[in-house]
């Protein structure tokens, strides 16, 4: 869905009733001058909104560094020059954690530090006012567990320092000036305040207007003190946007902290952005921003804020991976400082010495409001720092395997018949199909909850159809809920005051796609109890356990509010300013739309909902998507860093609109789009209600085949995709990952991202260009690791860059040597007609004839497999002998699916035949045929169940 | 969507249908033979239980115990006719009752009921229920009744035929007619000007006399007729030097399509300057010379390039805008602003201009001779209307006789027929060979979706599909456009409208034109397969 203006034009020029919204929504007739009114403001904003025509972001509607006084601020800091002090003889202690007094000696002010040793190589950080004048906002929702504390080795204290002691790890308080070191087996990994630009804005009345001009006197009630300087700032107390005006009742509250991360040589993650996934210096630009925004067109290339916010950033250098995690859901703005960047000061400084040139990261977070609260992860290497940040905020749990299958969606398929059609289509071509999804206009005027009658009046009937050949249909609920007194949503949160307030305590009152709306507040517990209730199959009616949800514009998006979003002084449940809460506020709709799904089927069903807005931790609740792309090359090139990055960043499930959301793809664009989000986990098509048609069939034959290929190569990968999402549930390791994962000493590979890995299996690199006849693929391992083309198994020994031909049949895809991939070989309409379809094993033996490789088998659909319902599989090939054991040996799931066949690149030599043995079927030959092609031995029919343990031996 | 795109699907199972025909049935080994799963009984002679089982491309010989044994041994997908194993095979469903079928194989057992037999779910969680009967029975009432329908309107199209011929007879002889009037015309035409000059001489002769009068006009009023001559001549090197921009060819006359290719006279604003608009421009005419130009049509340019040049006052723009607007009223509109009078098209400025000249007095004679060559010209120019007429009757006449009626020219009776479409929305209108529009119910103007272009049916059902193009560009998007389906009823009649993408609209036509039994034979076959 897309941005402000585009829809308020949209909705002037094409319906009536959404102009009446916009003037007076208690008029539901137009009388001639009304309806005139409203050409005359769709002609208004045709001009208004003219740069939008031209296909580019307007930034000029978002705010840069210099326009948002905490930013301006915060980046003001000087280096060095650091006010903090521990008072240490006010030390307190427990078994996992510190408490110490800080003290500002600019202000006077006091701050609570406490340190806290907690399970998996991290440290916690805490600092908070010791005294405040009112409360500051702590979230409680992006962590998806209170974080489990680990008791200390020893704590020493000396007159410079306090050092935590946790096995290989230590944390060093330094007292004046404050800053904090972080060892990993006893090397400085990160450290805090290690330039002094540590800033905590403390709570403060604000200034009677002094006639000598005198701020600081009446900020800080103490002349002693020259103060932090916030009460000079114009934007201190309120603040203009553009026409819009921001109150700030508490005046100046922002909080800064700068970390450095020595031998680190990238940093990576805060996504939401449209670029690359090794972060850039922001030396000369403005910094990376979170602040969940519906940006109109957005652009490649970009730090401006996107859709959605995870604060947490990854270093890496060749020795180690480490991460801050920086919880705070208040706007945030991080300057980065590349190794380069140093390497200048450092040149200078060290420019007789010459010695080493240690590389190093910096980065600077600055937010609005809150506490410091930050979570230093040791790592040591990029797995593990993965999953320290997802055993903080969760991972994401197993989805349904039908939502790794394609989706197609549009906005909008027009009605009931179309819906139909469009299913049938996929069959006549031939084509696997999951979903079919609807977006705004299914709604009777875009009150969420209800239908158009006139386009659908059998919603039922037309779920059964496809739930008939094993689909589902996927429908947008949004937060924002028209202003319609026939409305039984609006009447029932207007009496009950479940609206996000304004200032004044009124309901806040926006425009977006229904025209006036106000928004759901769904940080009251009661909000978020009713909302649940909504989806209930006797409350929402046309619909089934079959039909899930699609959660769009919870930024949220207002389009004439600031930036497109909400002002930051409305007021939340609890008294919470919305600058407070704005990056988490998505996270608490689908967080509520989660538990909705999760009571509709009794807590059987395990629930799909895709968001446009995140915060860290929405992996718990959601699949994401990159929102409003565009149909052209860029696009598509960005999805694979943004999805690379978010994944890193604890959600895996991520897509693109394949082919773009905007505009129209040629052809070319079209099969490029499919082939590269074949190796995306979350496939869906999507569009704009202004493109042309472009199911896959609607270019030509060609398209159509090469597409259809495409598909039915990503169902052929389903097992693999499925056990990695299951792999995800348990160890929160990224189910797509950037090269540097598995090759962590090769520098090279630390700024690839147009190639994936899929868990460490698959190499993947796209076309991501017109008329190419080659692509240069890298290929890590440094010629230790062979890769096998997935289709032809041909072998490249050598490491590095490599250019490969291609056409437009097929994109570079490669399995490792050593690598066992479980794969489906009948494609079916859908992945419930697959279920128990038998299975592919596709070995590659590594020089020394070993192989290895998990599948994971469950029912698909339900929570079973939490109660032991499920086969995990470790699949082996060592010593000339494939065998298949389980892994959790007190799990079971029976299944109908056997072993169809196994291919082995790289076998060893004369193999004539093999024994399989397992303990329902005895000993039995098989059939092994050996193509010297392309030296793969197949073994014939294995026939065993999946659920049974077997061993195969080849012989000679 | 895109019935006419052979489905792959649908590829394969005609080529084995192929496969079938070359291998004649009585080959079948006997009767006590287990009937192999997924094939038709025609074939069971390459599937042979006591001997090893050739795939069918002959890529292999495998023992028959591999035939469907749920393992694809076969490349081509032959030896598992009967099982999913095979990404490429296909199943044959016999479908007793109703007609037989090849599904992709990946449909066998895959949860869904497809082959009305049942066959295909031999071994699947589903229970389906045998319903060929029911459909044959159906089916066969279905093709009873589009039979009868054709029949039916088969001969409905026979009149249609028939009218179509008696149209087309018609227009041929009324062309003839008026190819001989045209002869005739321009003979008059002609003869009026030869009549119209030898008056003008003695006009001008007898004009002679009072020349030094006129010059001898006072000082101050020459010097005012001066520059009245100097804005006139201005003002006629305007005309001349946009009438050469226009008459790009520099053919001496400035044509419709010229005037096409320029924004300028895109009246109602919808990206496409069409043959009314055009028209209206060039005073109803397809071609005018420097002449008729300056007469004529400039009246009606000058305030379009002026509103172009942004020298027009507001409230003026407004009111012409205004008026030209609808395109509903374009052809009422004509009517108004087009009168017969030639003088009446003079610009009111030049009025105003003329009126205050001094009435020069002539003697009787002179005044008779004046009179005689005014009304030798207006002679001259209502011949010369006359053959315009006669031209532009000709062309339009040329324009039908050369269009693409389809076969048997059974379209031509429909040409120009409109046929209307209400949905909860609008009012469509759809004008064979002319144009498609879209009218709010609430009113208002009504939008052009598309003027007639050609015919885009498939190949061998050319006529099946009409397009309609270049109508009002969508904002931001493309213009509008519409493709209309036109099938068999015994009606003409638009059917239904859709939108299936952004100003893409899709028509639905009923028309007996299309009830031929002939061809529905063929497009039966053709779904068959």
């Amino acid at each position: 869905m897309v941005g402000a203006c585009w829809s308020i034009l949209e909705h002037a020029t094409r319906t009536n009733l959404e102009i009446t919204t916009l003037m007076d929504s208690s008029h539901a007739q137009l009388t001639g001058l009304e309806r005139n009114f409203g050409y005359l403001l769709a002609l208004l904003l045709i001009l208004l909104c003219s740069p939008f025509i031209t296909d580019a972001v307007n930034r000029d509607n978002f705010k840069r560094c210099d326009q948002s006084s905490f930013c301006r601020r915060c980046r003001g800091m000087e280096s060095g020059k650091s006010p903090y002090q521990l008072l240490p003889d006010k030390l307190v202690q427990n078994e996992s954690m510190i408490i110490v007094d800080l003290f500002n000696k600019d202000t006077g002010v006091t701050y609570v530090v406490q340190l806290i040793t907690l399970k998996e190589n991290t440290f916690r950080l805490h600092i908070n006012e010791k005294d405040p004048l009112h409360p500051r906002y702590e979230n409680e929702y992006a962590l998806h567990d209170q974080p489990q504390t680990v008791e200390m080795d020893f704590v020493e204290s000396t007159a410079e320092t306090i050092t935590i002691t946790k096995g290989e790890n230590k944390a060093i308080l330094y007292i004046n000036p404050f800053k904090v070191e972080l060892y990993s087996q006893g090397i400085l990994t990160i450290s805090a305040n290690a330039r002094g630009l540590m800033r905590f804005e403390h709570s403060r009345t604000k200034p009677v207007k002094p006639e000598d001009g005198n701020a600081e006197m009446a900020g800080t009630n103490n002349t002693t003190y020259p103060g932090d300087g916030a009460d000079n700032d114009s934007g201190a107390w309120e603040e203009n946007f553009k026409e819009h005006h921001d109150a700030k009742p508490y005046g100046p509250e922002a909080i800064a902290m700068d970390f450095s991360f020595p031998g680190s040589e990238h940093a990576y993650g805060i996504p939401e952005h449209a670029d690359s996934v090794a972060l850039q210096s922001t030396k000369s630009t403005d910094p990376y921003r979170l602040y969940n925004l519906d940006v109109f067109e957005y652009e490649t290339n970009e730090r401006m804020s996107l859709y959605g916010a995870i604060p947490v950033l990854y270093a890496h250098g060749k020795e180690r991976s480490s991460a801050v995690f920086w919880h705070n859901t208040a706007e945030t703005w991080i300057d980065i400082l590349s190794s380069a960047d140093n390497n200048v000061v450092e040149s200078i400084v060290n420019f007789v010495s010459r010695s080493i040139k240690k590389s190093q990261v910096d980065a600077h977070f600055m937010s609005e409001s809150g506490v410091i609260d930050v979570f230093f992860m040791l790592g040591p290497k990029p797995l593990d720092v993965f999953k320290q940040y997802t055993v903080l905020t969760g991972t994401a749990p197993l989805p349904q395997m039908f939502t790794l299958g394609y989706h197609q969606s549009r906005w909008n398929y027009n009605d009931q018949d179309d819906v139909a059609t469009i299913a049938e289509s996929f069959d006549t071509h031939d084509i696997p199909l999951e979903a079919i999804w609807l977006d705004i206009e299914y709604t009777d005027n875009k009150k969420y909850f209800t239908w158009d009658a006139r386009k659908f009046p059998n919603p039922l009937d037309m779920i059964h159809n496809l739930t008939s050949k094993g689909r589902k249909l996927i429908v947008i609920i949004d937060p924002h809920i028209k202003r319609d007194n026939n409305y039984f949503l609006h009447n029932d949160a207007t009496s009950l005051g479940y609206y996000i307030k304004t200032r004044d305590g009124k309901d806040y009152e926006g425009w977006c796609w229904p025209g006036a709306s106000s928004y759901l507040d769904f940080f009251d517990p009661k909000v978020v109890d009713y909302y649940t209730g909504l989806y209930s199959l006797d409350k929402f009616h046309g619909t089934t356990n079959d039909v899930y949800i699609w959660n769009d514009m919870n930024e949220p998006s207002v389009f004439n509010g600031p930036e497109v979003t909400a002002p930051k002084d409305l007021i939340h449940h609890g008294g919470w300013e919305h600058r407070d809460v704005h990056n988490i506020n998505g996270h608490m709709y689908i967080r509520a739309t989660y538990d909705a799904l999760f009571r509709r089927s009794g807590g059987s069903l395990r629930p799909f909902i895709l968001t446009r807005s995140f915060f860290a931790g929405s992996q718990r609740y959601a699949t994401m998507w990159t929102g409003d792309n565009m149909a052209d090359w860029s696009h598509l090139r960005v999805s694979y860093p943004m999805c690379l990055s978010v994944a890193i960043s604890g959600m895996s499930f991520c897509g693109a609109d394949v082919g773009g959301f905007f505009k129209n793809p040629d052809s070319e664009l079209f099969i490029r789009w499919y082939q590269a989000a074949t190796w995306l986990p979350f496939f869906r098509q999507h569009s704009h209600i202004e493109t042309k048609r472009r199911e896959p069939w609607t270019f030509n034959d060609e398209t159509t085949q090469i597409v259809r290929e495409a598909l039915r190569l990503r169902y052929s990968y389903l097992p693999l995709w499925y056990t990695l999402f299951r792999e995800h549930e348990i160890n929160g390791y990224p189910v797509i990952r950037p090269l540097w994962t598995h090759y962590p000493t090769e520098s090279e590979t630390f700024t690839i991202d147009d190639e994936l890995l899929l868990g460490d299996s698959i190499l993947v690199r796209p076309v991501f260009q017109s008329s190419a006849t080659e692509v240069a693929v890298y290929f890590p391992g440094e010629g230790k690791v062979i890769w096998y083309d997935i289709d032809t198994m041909q072998a490249y020994e050598k490491g590095g860059y490599v250019k490969i031909p291609v056409t437009i049949h097929k994109i570079p895809v490669f399995q490792r040597s050593g690598s066992v991939v479980p794969r489906k070989m009948r494609i079916r309409r859908s992945t419930v007609a697959m279920r128990n379809d038998p299975y592919t094993l596709i070995i590659i033996a590594d020089s020394n004839g070993r192989a290895s490789g998990n599948l994971y088998i469950d029912d698909e659909v339900s929570f079973e497999y939490r109660h032991g319902k499920y086969l995990y599989l470790r699949i082996m090939l060592d010593s000339n002998k494939i065998t298949s054991t389980l892994i959790d040996k007190l799990a079971s799931y029976e299944t109908q699916s056997w072993l169809e066949r196994i291919d082995i690149a790289n076998p060893p030599q004369g193999i004539k035949s093999a024994q399989l043995e397992s303990h329902n079927m005895g000993k039995v030959t098989l059939e092994t045929t050996y193509n010297p092609h392309n030296n793969v031995l197949t073994i014939r029919k294995p026939a065993v169940n999946m659920g049974e343990e077997w061993t195969i031996e080849l012989l000679h | 969507m895109d019935g006419h795109r052979a489905s792959r699907f649908l590829a394969l199972a005609a080529s084995m249908s192929l496969l079938l025909a070359t291998y004649t049935p009585g080959h079948v080994a006997g009767s006590g033979v287990l009937q192999i799963r997924g094939i038709p009984v025609a074939k069971n002679s390459l599937y042979r239980p006591d001997r090893d089982f050739e795939c069918l491309d002959g890529s292999r010989l495998i023992s028959f115990t591999r035939v469907n044994d749920d393992y694809c041994d076969c490349g081509d997908g032959s030896d598992e006719p009967g099982t999913a194993a095979c990404a490429n095979g296909v199943f044959y469903c016999d479908n007793a009752g109703h007609k037989p079928a090849y599904i992709p194989s990946s449909w066998v057992n895959d949860g869904v009921c497809d082959c009305c037999d049942t066959s295909d779910e031999y071994a699947s969680r589903v229970e389906c229920i045998n319903n060929c009967n029911e459909l044959g029975r159906e089916a066969r009432l279905v093709q009873q009744k589009a039979e009868q329908l054709a029949r039916e309107g088969n001969k409905l199209r026979v009149e249609l035929v028939a009218r179509s011929k008696t149209i087309k007879t018609e227009h041929q002889s009324r062309l003839a007619k008026l190819r001989t009037d045209y002869t005739e015309a321009e003979l008059i035409k002609k003869e009026k000007e030869l009549l119209k000059k030898q008056a003008e001489e003695l006009e001008s002769i007898a004009l002679e006399k009072y020349k030094p009068i006129e010059t001898e006009q006072p000082a101050t009023e020459e010097a005012i007729g001066e520059e009245e001559e100097e804005d006139e001549d201005l003002s006629v090197s305007e005309v001349e030097n946009y009438f050469k921009m226009l008459d790009s060819d520099s053919s001496g006359t400035v044509t419709l399509v010229e005037l096409q290719t320029r924004a300028t006279f895109d009246k109602n604003r919808d990206g496409v300057v069409s043959d009314e608009e055009a028209l209206y421009f060039l005073g109803d005419k397809k071609e005018v010379t420097l002449q008729e130009f300056t007469d004529n049509a400039w009246a009606n340019i000058k305030p379009f390039l002026m509103l172009e040049q942004g020298i027009f006052k507001a409230a003026k723009e407004k009111g012409e805008i205004k008026e030209h607007q609808p395109m509903e009223d374009l052809d009422h509109e004509k009517e108004e602003e087009v009168p017969d009078g030639e003088e009446e098209e003079v610009p009111e400025e030049e009025h105003e201009k003329e009126s205050p000249e001094p009435e020069v007095q002539y003697d009787e004679e002179t005044q008779a001779l004046i009179d005689e060559a005014t009304s030798a010209r207006e002679r001259f120019q209502e011949a010369e209307k006359a053959i315009n007429e006669l031209q532009s009757e000709i062309r339009q006449l040329e324009e039908k006789l050369g269009r693409d009626y389809g076969p048997e020219e059974v379209f031509t009776s429909l040409d120009g027929e409109c046929f209307e479409y209400t949905d909860l929305e609008y009012i469509y209108k759809l004008c064979l060979y002319a144009m498609a529009t879209q009218r709010s119910k609430s009113g208002g103007s009504s939008v052009n979706l598309g003027h007639w272009n050609e015919w885009v049916g498939p190949t061998g059902a050319e006529y099946t599909k009409m397009k309609y193009d270049r109508g009002l560009t969508c904002w931001n998007g493309p213009a509008r456009s519409t493709i209309v389906t036109l099938s068999c009823g015994t009606e003409n009649k638009l059917v239904s409208v859709t939108e299936p993408s952004r100003c893409e609209y899709a028509m639905e036509f009923s028309t007996p034109a299309l009830c031929n039994p002939n061809a529905a034979e063929t497009a039966d076959k053709h779904d068959e397969l």
